[in-house]
């Protein structure tokens, strides 16, 4: 049982994690689900579809900004940029399909949107071959087809 | 990168639709134009007008004195920029128009036009994403412009706070930026700069929302002078002085100065003597020359007098307005 001013949050592989409610409702589903009905607070929230170690990873990410949020002085605008630089950088690809799909369930905006322009930076100045093999996307297009998408182009007036 | 994409089969097109569109939108035209033929899925989403309508990306759209228009993108983030040509989107004056127009203004994805050199009282309306436009005639014959921002060789009052501002000459030497109150039709006195003086190469420009002075005149430096709070003189501050002896093509010397864009990175984009777009940044005190000229690629847009201007395409149509006669310019 959480103490006041904590919540606790269990993944969908039974792992328990013990949280600031600051740093829970960094996510708006968490926060309307506290701000809706009282017992979450004072019981345990299942976090359906999250297992233990992308849970632990979105609490790491929301501890900081929390904290980043109530004292500017001890964690700087510039701390958290290269906090959120690293956050990313660290991931390997499933976490940040786990990551994302939580994200956007849960609804942690910030996160999911650093995310989002992590992935688009993946993407970004490569030629459909190379997006193909990064994402594991698979080339439904025809040679034809294909020739002909890059004979139109969409930009020209 | 190869090694973590073996995993799980196609996990990324197992992402929910709406991350997916999210993931896409930040990306810019150059980048967008290559995704189209990664899958079918993609081409569908990217090609929607629900995915159109989520993108904004900066524009530019930049018109010479050789009747071309060109479409210029910014990738503007912040601690990155790029500037380049939307390949394609080269057009020529639409049929129809007379001979040398120019801008002054964008909104909706329509441009403004007047004829150049005549007190022609029409005003042109031109959508170029829908190929129409219309005409405008003043009543009476009186030419009255909605006042908008232009950057180029037309000195349109600056419009910022429900006033106008134009930089001005005063025989007595006192006043240098006029200010006009729209509200109540009047002009009234405005502080300028500490250190402006008479004849100078300075325009009148915003930054960041702030009036704001390029100023060209001295020999060694060009200022940019931002006016943090508006009306007081003593907010008057010199945000940017750049050391101009690197400068190196002739005749840009002493030339007025014209802010395009403050990018996100903190450097802001200028057009010089309405020819010449540099990046100018203030931390390493460096200009960098943006060879826009060169992006587009054909000899006919070598560089020559510009106007520039922001611009959102937009797929307003010109019929809306209930006028009987829309052109077509395709």
């Amino acid at each position: 049982m959480a103490s006041k001013g904590n919540l606790t949050l269990k993944s969908c592989n039974g792992k328990e994690f013990i949280v600031e409610e600051k740093v829970a409702v960094m996510s708006t589903t968490i926060k309307n689900m506290v701000d809706v009905d009282d017992s979450f607070a004072q019981g345990v929230i299942p976090i359906i579809g999250v297992d233990g170690k992308i849970l632990a990873k979105l609490i790491e990410y929301c501890k900081e900004h929390a904290e980043a949020d109530e004292d500017e002085e001890v964690k700087s605008e510039e701390y958290l940029k290269k906090f959120d630089e690293k956050f990313v950088d660290e991931l390997n690809l499933n976490d940040l399909y786990d990551l994302l799909k939580a994200s956007n369930y849960l609804e942690i905006t910030k996160l999911l949107n650093l995310l989002c322009q992590k992935v688009a930076s993946m993407i970004k100045g490569k030629k459909p071959e190379e997006i193909r093999r990064i994402f594991n996307i698979k080339n439904d297009f025809t040679p034809e087809e294909e020739e002909e998408i890059n004979r139109q182009n969409p930009w020209a007036f | 990168m190869q090694k973590l994409s073996g995993y799980r089969q196609e996990l990324f097109m197992n992402l929910p639709s709406a991350i997916i569109t999210n993931i896409l939108s930040r990306l810019s035209t150059k980048t967008i134009t290559q995704c189209l033929c990664v899958c079918k899925t993609w081409l569908k989403l990217l090609s929607s007008p629900a995915f159109a309508s989520l993108r904004s990306p900066p524009y530019l759209i930049m018109h010479n004195r050789f009747c071309n228009f060109n479409l210029i993108e910014l990738e503007d983030e912040p601690n990155y920029h790029d500037i380049y040509y939307v390949p394609g989107t080269n057009t020529e004056h639409p049929k129809g128009f007379p001979e040398r127009m120019a801008m002054f203004g964008s909104i909706n994805g329509l441009i403004c036009f007047h004829q150049v050199g005549f007190s022609s009282p029409v005003v042109y309306l031109w959508n170029p994403c829908m190929g129409e436009y219309i005409t405008i005639e003043s009543p009476g014959g009186i030419m009255e412009f909605p006042k908008v921002v232009t950057f180029g060789v037309y000195t349109d009052g600056i419009f910022l706070n429900d006033n106008l501002h134009w930089l001005i000459s005063d025989p007595d030497g006192l006043e240098l930026i006029s200010c006009f109150d729209l509200d109540k039709e009047v002009f009234q006195p405005f502080p300028a700069p500490p250190e402006l003086c008479q004849y100078n190469l300075a325009s009148l420009e915003v930054y960041k929302e702030c009036l704001s002075v390029c100023d060209n005149t001295s020999d060694f430096d060009f200022v940019i002078w931002v006016m943090k709070d508006y009306g007081f003189k003593s907010s008057w501050n010199k945000e940017f002085v750049i050391n101009k002896n690197h400068i190196d093509r002739i005749g840009c010397y002493y030339e007025t100065i014209h802010i395009v864009k403050v990018l996100e990175d903190g450097e802001v984009l200028l057009l010089w003597d309405d020819f010449w777009f540099r990046t100018c940044n203030a931390k390493r005190k460096t200009l960098h020359d943006v060879d826009i000229y060169k992006l587009i690629g054909k000899d006919e847009n070598s560089p020559s007098s510009s106007e520039v201007m922001d611009y959102v395409p937009s797929l307003f149509s010109l019929k809306e307005f209930g006028l009987e006669r829309v052109e077509n310019t395709f």
